[in-house]
């Protein structure tokens, strides 16, 4: 029996690897295409955290009880790339205590089981915690691989017969015949492809993409610097207890730990140069945390693009981590999806979502069977 | 911002091709390449994480092994240098600075080491470090470990398949980042038997093929030391052989 | 042939791969050396006359100089199969690198007080 339809998927993060999954297991030939290297843009360089949505509790509940779901779900089908110690919220000066009767309530009603250590407890769990610490409060945070996840949800792809083509940098869209035109930089050819459906799920670039069939996505793209020490200085992920702000978490990851992050608005995608002052903001509040960042070695800086929804009035920090997906029929493009915003703890949402959609707009029965679905080792896919 | 020029000399598949670029002074190579390949698309490299935890920007770098990502300008000089980019060796070749992983993943899937380890190794390790409770479990989630977890060390960015002068004459040697993993799991075996992955690196393509050049464990970027693991299973298996005596079947 | 050029690198920052190197080398040249050694040798089938020739031939200052560079061979090998000897049996990794640099520092010095008895 012939797949049931063929979908174009174009980027490979974290969004396009999770629906090339969730799109194959309901019988769709996939194609995912992306211009670099699988995990190339904002997924593969991001701060790794597999949040708790405890961070959104307050401000963004929906956003975090989506976390939360999708952190259970994650555990399930993906074990083999996380790391499960889960996260403490730390509190440093007046202003955590007076958030952290707020941050109890909200994570609560967002169903964030948390519990609060005595700061003889915290300490014993995490020695380099700063000793002027006040309170500590323990949430299921985790850590990921962003690059090894991508890469286990397109081996399991591939193994229900999707295709990966990577260095494929898309050209031309021709929304009547549903055809996507794009160039391999591995051949140096041109191809085109046909397909019953055509996702943008190219995070900060979708806009251009979307734009290149004429097509239009509401993303405002804020970037975040990120700076990677030489040693693992904790083992649970250490947030700080305040409104969100930045260079507030610290990311233990292996035999390092990430500090991050801060944000910008952003003009150009191609050109991301950290604005002076950034990395030493983040060290001066990861500081507050665990003292002994300091006395680290800088291993790499990085920074990335969050893929923000334009919300109305809202912009940077504030504007929803939630994602929405555009159906591109209102514009004359049946057939045409883009996914927008989210990030990768949900992206295993997006897709089913996403997914949804496009089978109810295709007239195919197809349920969602990523929830409980054991994704294939990433060993699996090294690199198309 | 300080700026510097540098000048990129790029091996595309069979020439030489030069970018000229500016770039911030405490930029990485892996921001020069990208500024490079924003000027000529054709160009084919992997980068994913920038800070050396995935392992997919390996390259040599004036003749050496290294991630490109962490890799500073800093480090070449004040007055515009000129850096040499190739690929890595000993993988197949698919273009420019890009190699197909695929043979090197099949490899080390055939050790099958599990990605997370459950050693901690914190600086403080005087203190008593309490077990994690973990605050919730769902009920029908894996068990966690009341341990604290991570990921391996090694990002399997196969520097030291480049660099080990074994794997580019010997094409059946199992390999540094191989033979790592099994040391890795003889260490860690979680319910694996121990002597069956020792015997799986135990002859003379595996780990007896190794004439010390220790390159891989030089070149490593995340602290993996083959060559130690090399060595120290060596070392077990030896302590693993009968005495003369006990094969005499002498008390 | 191909691969083996990987043998042959000059990375001069790296003690491990000069040490592999080196070992190489001074092995394919003291194999070259032996069959050399074994010809040669036949020259004392030749009678004593012969001999005495060959004897003063090989007197003459660039025999001498070669003579050198067979003693820093046979130094070098000997001195770094020790070390590989000792680092195959994990001891001592830590310190690979100063293991061959003190090798080969002793087997400069050794070849140049071998160099004046020779003299």
């Amino acid at each position: 029996m012939g797949p049931k339809a063929n979908a174009i998927v174009i980027g490979a993060g974290s969004t396009g690897s999770a629906l090339a999954h969730d799109l194959s297991l309901r019988g769709l030939r996939v194609t995912v295409l992306d211009r670099a290297g699988v995990a190339g843009g904002s997924t593969g360089h991001n701060q790794a955290q597999l949040h708790s949505g405890a961070r959104y509790a307050v401000n963004d509940p929906e956003s975090a009880r989506e976390c939360i779901h999708e952190n259970w779900i994650l555990r399930r089908i993906l074990p083999e790339v996380l790391e499960l110690n889960d996260g403490l919220f730390v509190a440093v000066d007046e202003q955590g205590m007076v958030y952290r009767r707020a941050f109890l309530e909200a994570c609560s009603a967002c169903g964030i089981p948390t519990r609060e250590l005595s700061m003889a407890q915290a300490w014993s769990m995490e020695p380099l915690l700063n000793p002027q610490a006040l309170a500590a409060i323990q949430i299921p945070d985790g850590v990921f691989d962003p690059y090894r996840l991508c890469l286990s949800f397109l081996a399991t792809a591939s193994q229900h017969g999707a295709g990966v083509r990577t260095f494929c940098e898309v050209t031309g869209l021709d929304l009547a015949n549903r055809k996507v035109t794009f160039h391999s930089r591995i051949t140096n050819q041109e191809e085109t492809l046909q397909a019953d459906i055509v996702i943008n799920a190219a995070g900060p670039w979708a806009a251009g993409l979307a734009a290149l069939g004429g097509l239009h996505v509401n993303l405002e793209p804020s970037a975040g610097a990120m700076a990677t020490i030489d040693r693992r200085v904790c083992n649970m992920v250490i947030n700080k207890l305040a409104p969100a702000d930045d260079g507030d978490i610290i990311v233990p990851q292996r035999n390092t730990s990430i500090l991050g992050t801060t944000s910008w608005t952003v003009e150009d995608l191609e050109d991301l140069p950290i604005p002076s002052g950034h990395i030493e903001m983040i060290f001066k509040v990861a500081e507050q945390l665990i003292p002994s960042v300091r006395q680290a070695g800088l291993r790499g800086v990085m920074a990335a693009v969050r893929p923000l929804l334009i919300t109305k009035g809202a912009g940077g920090r504030t504007a929803t981590r939630g994602f929405t997906c555009f159906n591109h029929s209102a514009e004359g493009a049946p057939g045409f999806f883009s996914v927008v915003g989210g990030k990768t703890t949900t992206a295993r949402l997006m897709a089913e979502k996403v997914a949804d959609q496009v089978c109810a707009f295709l007239g195919i029965e197809a349920p969602c069977l990523t929830r409980e679905f054991p994704l294939l080792s990433y060993r699996k896919l090294a690199q198309a | 911002m300080k700026t510097v020029t540098v000048t990129l000399r790029i091996r595309r598949t069979s020439k030489w091709q030069d970018y000229e670029l500016h770039l911030p002074a405490d930029a990485y190579v892996l921001d020069a390449l990208q500024a490079a390949a924003s000027q000529d698309q054709s160009l084919l490299f992997r980068h994913a994480c920038h800070h050396a935890s995935c392992g997919s920007c390996g390259i040599r770098i004036n003749g050496r092994e290294s991630l490109a990502c962490i890799t500073p300008l800093a480090k070449f000089g004040k007055s515009k240098p000129v850096i040499r980019l190739e690929p890595l060796r000993n993988f197949p070749l698919i273009g420019d600075l890009l190699v197909d992983f695929q043979p090197f993943m099949n490899q080390l899937a055939l050790i099958d080491l599990p990605y997370a380890r459950s050693v901690m190794d914190l600086p403080a390790e005087k203190h008593p470090i309490e077990r994690l409770q973990p605050v919730a479990a769902e009920g029908d989630l894996p068990e966690i470990s009341p341990e604290f977890n991570r990921l391996e060390n090694c990002i399997e960015c196969g520097l030291c398949v480049s660099a080990c002068p074994i794997v580019g004459s010997d094409y059946n040697y199992a390999g540094p980042a191989l033979l790592a993993a099994a040391g890795r799991v003889a260490a860690e075996p979680r319910g694996r038997s121990v002597p069956e992955i020792l015997k799986q690196v135990d002859h003379d393509h595996g780990l007896w093929r190794c004439h010390g050049a220790f390159e891989c464990s030089r070149v490593c970027p995340a602290g993996v030391d083959p060559a130690h693991e090399i060595m120290s299973m060596r070392s077990r298996l030896l302590q693993m052989l009968p005495t003369p005596r006990a094969e005499a079947g002498i008390k | 042939m191909k691969g083996r050029s990987q043998w042959f690198e000059f990375r001069l920052d790296s003690g491990g791969m000069l040490g592999f190197m080196l070992h190489r080398l001074t092995g394919i040249g003291l194999v070259v050396y032996l069959y050399l050694h074994l010809a040669l040798l036949n020259q004392l089938r030749q009678g004593p006359a012969a001999w005495d020739a060959f004897v003063q031939t090989m007197r003459s200052p660039w025999v001498l100089l070669a003579d050198s560079v067979l003693l820093f061979g046979i130094l070098m090998h000997g001195l770094n199969g020790l070390r590989l000897t000792l680092l195959g049996f994990g001891k001592f990794l830590r310190w690979q690198q100063e293991l061959f640099w003190s090798s080969f520092i002793l087997a400069v010095v050794l070849t140049a007080w071998g160099m004046l008895a020779m003299h």
